[in-house]
């Protein structure tokens, strides 16, 4: 099997259902001939046509609002955001627009639409390019959002993503690019948009991820079993909208304990959603309160490199932090 | 009604305890269990009891709870089966005859060792402390009183228990009551609860019955049980689930 970095998995998903599928084009700044600010389009316009890799003018609402006509007229257009900072430029196209249309014409209308955009930090990116803002959109109804945390599940859930009936955030941990690496088919498959997935088993606390902080996670539930003896299980949400409640709660149900982990800021955060949803749901079976552990809650990401270390989540500050709560 | 100035009785008031934090799935453990948490040393945070130190003190047979005794003032409730004591007869015959060639042991030893295997997959059948008290009440005659030197585990250990006892029917603190009413001939009894008392399992004579074994008729040697227990502090399933586990005991010896 290949082995291949996030990019390439991604690229790979794009090909393989443009080549499977007319009505799918690309869309997004810079995508043609440069294969976009991060190459994951490399190539593409050259084997189809830039009639379906489209370089669009730079206005991030423009281009949504284009997709989400075309997506209405049958095409299943899949756009590319620079960067996710850039998003809140076409909120009112996502938000108000394509994740409503379905539900406002009571079913008479699909948007089979994703936007793709890379997320979150590790990159040097400060302020305008290292923000995590998943959270705003997972209070939109009719919009799913999905995270891949590795190059098998970009793949999988990329493809799930083109052939929804129905509007897809698709957030694409950047940091992963090109860190993240792994055995990906060279075969049509798809991961399915909703269930999470039980990465590693454990039986001492539950750690909840998704993006860059799922192999993060990994990496520090290994560290703890190899030297405290700490058994984390290990949840990849891969989709935040929407969510598989029971593979959490189950989890939840054995261990007892339960730590959620994100990059983006405390307050508000995804994980104040999950940590909501235990403490109602798993209550009796809570050991210990519920631990997110985040960035804190800053305005703007440090680009100082000193700085930015002290506010990124680490490997160890992850372990630290299970460590105490598995001690609680 | 001062509503404010009421006294809250002891069953609304809070249980008071020294450790820092309860936590949700420790206090449900706690009271499914009957553990008392101030018998626990925590091993969490600031000396807090874990989920793990209960299951630990549940597997342990540590730190239940010193609930009061039964009040004797609810009605008690009485479950009743036969069980099929044949093949645990003939192992008895054969251990007996490897043993010793004359018949040491009886049918009831066995019963006893039976009781005794049960209560320790069933524990909360007795006044819950932590090394159950069991008197052997054998009315009209001592005569089942056990040869301890010449049992092993678990028969043995029922020898010491019942010894260190004197076979007394002192009711004064909890414990569980067997009452054995095998050399008197009766085939079924429903004794009354004592005062105070939890359960007591009765114990009638062993008979040779009829019994239907895969659509024959066999003559089987089978004993009727009962139990008498105090629903305020054993639930019907509970106890249910006793009685016929200890029948399965029996049956399969």
């Amino acid at each position: 099997m290949p082995e291949m970095n996030l990019i390439e998995a991604i690229r790979q998903a794009l090909d393989e259902e443009m080549a499977r599928d007319e009505a799918v084009f690309l869309a997004g700044n810079d995508i043609g001939d440069l294969g976009g600010l991060f190459r994951t389009t490399r190539g593409l316009q050259a084997k189809y046509s830039r009639g379906r890799v489209i370089d669009a003018p730079l206005s991030t609402s423009a281009l949504v609002g284009l997709c989400i006509g075309a997506a209405l007229r049958g095409k299943r257009p899949v756009c590319e955001i620079q960067l996710a900072d850039q998003l809140p430029l076409a909120f009112n196209q996502i938000v108000n627009e394509a994740a409503r249309i379905h539900y406002r014409t009571n079913g008479d209308w699909n948007v089979p639409l994703v936007v793709r955009a890379p997320y979150g930090g590790g990159t040097g990116g400060g302020l305008y390019e290292s923000q995590s803002p998943e959270a705003y959109f997972t209070q939109v109804p009719g919009l799913k959002v999905v995270i891949p945390s590795n190059p098998y599940e970009a793949k999988g859930l990329l493809k799930a993503a083109v052939r929804d009936p129905n509007p897809v955030l698709f957030l694409e941990p950047k940091y992963g690019y090109r860190n993240m690496r792994g055995e990906v088919p060279d075969t049509d498959y798809t991961v399915p948009i909703g269930p999470a997935v039980v990465s590693r088993p454990g039986r001492d606390l539950t750690a909840i991820a998704y993006g860059a902080m799922h192999a993060l996670a990994l990496q520090a539930a290994d560290k703890l079993a190899e030297e405290a003896e700490i058994d984390v299980e290990v949840i990849d949400l891969r989709t935040l909208y929407p969510l598989d409640k029971d593979t959490l709660l189950t989890s939840v149900h054995n261990t007892s304990k339960a730590i959620i982990i994100h990059e983006a800021p405390l307050t508000g955060g995804f994980g104040a959603e999950i940590a909501a949803i235990l403490a109602a749901e798993a209550f009796a079976s809570l050991d210990a309160p519920v631990r997110r552990l985040t960035t804190p809650d800053l305005p703007a990401i440090p680009f100082s490199p000193t700085l930015y270390a002290a506010h990124m989540l680490t490997m160890e500050k992850i372990t630290a932090a299970m460590q105490e709560l598995a001690n609680y | 009604m001062d509503i404010e100035n009421q006294t809250p009785n002891e069953e609304t008031q809070p249980v008071k305890t020294t450790h820092p934090l309860i936590s949700p799935v420790v206090a449900a453990l706690a009271q499914k269990n009957k553990i008392d948490l101030n018998q626990i040393t925590g091993s969490g945070k600031d000396g807090r009891v874990t989920k793990q130190d209960v299951l630990d003190a549940v597997r342990n047979g540590t730190a239940r709870s010193a609930v009061p005794a039964a009040s004797g003032t609810s009605a008690a409730v009485c479950l009743s089966l036969e069980a099929d004591l044949n093949r645990m007869n003939r192992g008895l015959k054969a251990w007996n005859e490897q043993q010793f060639g004359i018949a040491a042991l009886s049918p009831i030893h066995g019963i006893l060792a039976a009781v005794l295997k049960a209560l320790e997959h069933f524990p909360q059948v007795t006044t819950p402390v932590d090394e159950p008290v069991i008197h052997l009440v054998c009315p009209g005659s001592p005569a089942n009183a056990l040869p301890q030197t010449m049992l092993e585990e678990p028969l043995s250990v029922l020898a010491g228990r019942i010894q260190e006892n004197e076979l007394a029917a002192d009711f004064s603190t909890p414990a569980f009551i067997i009452e054995d009413h095998s050399q008197t001939g009766i085939t079924s009894v429903f004794p009354a609860l004592p005062p105070s008392q939890s359960a007591l399992l009765a114990i009638a004579s062993p008979q040779r019955r009829p019994v239907a074994v895969t659509n024959t008729m066999v003559i089987h040697l089978v004993v009727t049980l009962s139990l008498v227990y105090d629903p305020e502090h054993v639930t019907p399933s509970y106890a249910a689930e006793f009685l016929t586990f200890l029948k399965r005991l029996l049956k399969e010896w």
